[in-house]
Order: structure tokens, then sequence, then C-alpha cells
């Protein structure tokens, strides 16, 4: 892992010396044990605040297009926040050319007793991003465990009621606190529909229906665009298990439209385009 | 007919309540070609239940999902979304992003264990007069044999810790009257 973080010290410094970037957007020391906070990095000499860990949790793509005013931006991200990434450009929130990416073959996150992140880190099997303008550890053999259990299959294979009984407990631990939203680089709407008040489309209380409406629509909106990173899942004080509706979103769009977000930058978002012989059979 | 034999009453109330049971149905038609279908149902005296509730949308693109999940929250025992035939579309091609939304939404609630039935979608062209009786007939039956949507309904009943803050009786009462006065039409579904 050491060379890992120097290489992307000595990427950070280089592009910052040569003027290429105005900033490095990356991955600081935290003062907690097993976790990384993120840093920005203006001036050359400090580079080697940078660290590179297995704790790197943090998606900061979400910094991009607040600070994209400063100018070019460089940022260090792993494949599945490339991901992400790849989605805002798409989406014009950022420019291609206003961009160097600093990503890696990517070996999977840690938590904090060493295992593999779960529930993304778990199941993913990208480790190598679609996009980048410099990638460390090129070539080199990654040790990579096999995605675990499916928890998908394992909800599925229930009954309704049951399935309806555990969403149910998943939803009351909600406090609508939004982290889920503000974690997620995808969420940039000005006004979320949450915070509407012409009409007040979602309640302010703690009922099941309001939450479950927030976590269904939100879960929606992000539909064909979601990168899979877990920033969401991650960003949750309370464990909600949002991976069991982000999944099952992400997998009915491979399965019905082919697509899998942030994956390749010439295919537009799922929901955002159509063919002419698309699924009708649930349609009277 | 409620008049019966003592012995009979809970069989015949049970009965009686199966057979009772009318649904709220929301209904969102597009204009140029579900909606005008309702029209010409009506014109070619096509006989339907009178269980949907019909709400006009320029087209079935316009139907956000969150559209839907209101109508389920606010007490409607089911949905219909109807819009015009693949390829007919008024504005060319909003029932093909639609038929893509709805693809992924109506998965994902019976995903999260929402019966099967309690959202529909149809095609419904402004010439099928007597489909729109039909599918109308057909939606109705299957929402009907769900029984009242239970899952998705927004609850109003008053926390009791919210109660207890309360101390004066009045404040009580004039709270139940208040949150009553809102409430009126999903009462009988909590």
């Amino acid at each position: 892992m050491i060379d890992f973080e120097k290489e992307i010290r000595n990427t950070a410094k280089k592009l910052l010396e040569n003027k290429e970037v105005a900033m490095v957007i990356g991955y600081g020391a935290s003062s907690l044990p097993a976790r990384t906070m993120p840093i920005f990095i203006e001036k050359p000499e400090s580079a080697d605040k940078l660290v590179f860990n297995r704790h790197c949790t943090n998606n900061l793509s979400i910094y991009l297009s607040r600070l994209k005013q400063k100018g070019k931006l460089a940022i260090v991200a792993k494949p599945c926040d490339v991901r992400t990434i790849l989605s805002l450009i798409q989406e014009k929130q950022v420019e291609r050319d206003q961009l160097h990416i600093i990503s890696f073959a990517c070996p999977g996150l840690l938590d904090k007793d060493g295992t593999l992140l779960d529930p993304v880190c778990a199941v993913c099997d990208i480790s190598i991003p679609p996009l980048y303008d410099t990638l460390i550890g090129e070539g080199k053999e990654i040790e990579k465990k096999e995605p675990s259990s499916n928890v998908l299959s394992d909800f599925e294979s229930k009954t309704p009621e049951q399935r309806w009984e555990i969403i149910k407990a998943e939803m009351q631990k909600c406090i609508r606190c939004y982290a889920c939203r503000n974690a997620c680089p995808m969420c940039y709407c000005e006004e979320c529909f949450v915070e509407r008040t012409l009409p007040r489309w979602v309640g302010e209380g703690s009922d099941l229906s309001d939450t479950l409406i927030f976590h269904i629509v939100r879960a929606l909106h992000a539909a064909g665009r979601c990168g899979e990173c877990g920033a969401c899942v991650r960003a949750c004080p309370m464990g909600v298990n949002l991976q069991l509706i982000n999944s099952k979103i992400n997998k009915d769009i491979l399965n019905l439209y082919e697509h899998r977000a942030g994956m390749d930058p010439e295919k537009p978002a799922a929901l955002s385009t159509f063919n002419l012989e698309d699924y009708n059979d649930f349609i009277k | 007919m409620k008049l019966g034999k003592e012995g009979n009453m809970v069989n015949q109330e049970q009965n009686q309540q199966k057979e009772e049971f009318e649904p709220k149905i929301v209904a969102f038609l597009c204009n140029w070609c579900s909606y005008a279908g309702a029209d010409l149902a009506g014109i070619g005296r096509y006989q339907y239940p009178p269980n949907i509730r019909v709400i006009r949308v320029p087209c079935s693109g316009r139907v956000d999902p969150l559209y839907i999940l209101k109508a389920l929250q606010n007490g409607a025992d089911g949905v219909l979304v109807s819009g015009c035939h693949p390829g007919d579309c008024h504005y060319l091609e909003g029932n093909y992003f639609a038929r893509r939304k709805f693809a992924v939404l109506k998965n994902l609630l019976e995903y999260l264990g929402l019966e099967e039935g309690r959202v529909q979608f149809s095609w419904v062209s402004a010439a099928e007069g007597e489909r729109f009786s039909q599918v109308i007939k057909e939606v109705t039956d299957s929402v009907k044999k769900l029984g009242p949507a239970k899952k998705m309904i927004k609850s109003l009943d008053i926390p009791e810790d919210i109660l207890n803050l309360l101390t004066r009786e009045d404040e009580k009462t004039g709270l139940a009257s208040s949150m009553e006065h809102t409430m009126q039409d999903n009462k009988g579904k909590k």
C-alpha cells in the first residue's frame, strides 16, 4: 500500500508544481482510527499530507461541482468514484478537460476489523476504473476476494410479507437526516423534492410512508446513474441497509436495459433514453 | 340487506364486507389517448365500474413515480397509469421514457413487498372506448381481490408520547378533533 501513497503524493506534487491543476482533492489523515478525511491541497509542498490506505471511504466527487470555479481540479478517486465522475461529466456537472483523475487498481476497502467492506466492496467486481488520467498500480497483481454471498438473492427469495417486514424495520431505523442524500455525488439538485413546500411532497414526521417515499424516490432519481460507490450506506448514522433498494434497481437496469452507470462515456443514463423494443409485458 | 338470523350474522357480515369493498383507484390518463378513450367509452355507453378517479395528464411520461406513491400514501387502493400505445405518443417519445420508468418502479414496489397489482399500467388509444371499459373492469377486479391497501398509507394516529405531553383533557380532545378534520377520508383505512 505504501507505494500507492507515494505515487499519489508524487503525482499531486508534480501536477501542482507544473500548475497543471489548481487544487488536488484527496484523502488526509484523520484523528479517528481506520478513517481518513477529505483534504484540499493547493500548494505543492503540502502534497505530503495526502495519505492512502484501505480506509479511504469517502467519494470525493461530491466536491467537484462545488470547487470547479477554482480551475482545473485533480481528484483521487477509486474506480467506483470514477464511475460517478463519468456520470457527472455526462450530465455536464463538470468538464472532462477541467479534471485530472488520479485513480488506481482498487483492492477494495476494509472496515475497522480488516474485512472487506460490506455491502459494497464485498460484492464489487470492478478494479480498473473506466476513465483516468493517472492510473496507479496498473498491471500489478491485486489481491481481490471473490464477491461474498449476495444479499439480494437472500432477500428476493423471501415472501412479499417477509420482505415488507424487513423493509419496514430498515425504514423505521431512519431518522431522516438526509446524510445519504448529502453524501451522494449524483444528488446535486439545488432543491431536493423532500424540501419542497409547495406542495409538500414528503411530511417531516417519522411516518413509515414518508420515509419510504423519500428512499424510493431518491433511489429512482439515481436509477441508471448510481455508480454503486456505497457512499449513502456508509454515511448513514443509523445503519439503514440502503443497498437493499439500490442494488435491486441497479440489477433491474442491468437486466432490462443492459446498462451500468458510469462505465461507458458514450452510453446515456438508462432512464434518459429508450429502445423501441423495451420490456413491455407488464403493461396491459 | 343487513337483516338475518343471529347465527348467520357473522358469516353474512363477512360476506357483505367483502362484497361491499369498493376500491378507490387513481387513474392517470394521458390527454391525447387514454383520456379520449375514456370519453369514447362514455359516448359509446360502454359500462365500467365507478371506482376510478381520473387525473388528466398531458402524457404518461409526465407521471412522476412520486405521484403514484403519493396516491398510495393518501389512501388509493390502486393506481392506474394509462397512455398512448408505443409509437402513438403525441410528443413522439414520452411513453417510451415512461415505460422504462414504470418498469423499474413496478419491479421495485413488488420487490419491497407491495402487492402485485396495486400499481398497473396500460396503453389505451383514443379509438379504444370498449377496451378502456375492459381495462377498468380488469383493474378494478384485481384491486378488489387484493382488498384495501394498508402498507403505504400514512398513519394518522396521534403517537402516544405526544398525547402524553398534553395534560389537559380539552387539549387532547381538541387535537383529536382537529386531526379528525384532516383525516376524514382516510379514517377507515387505518
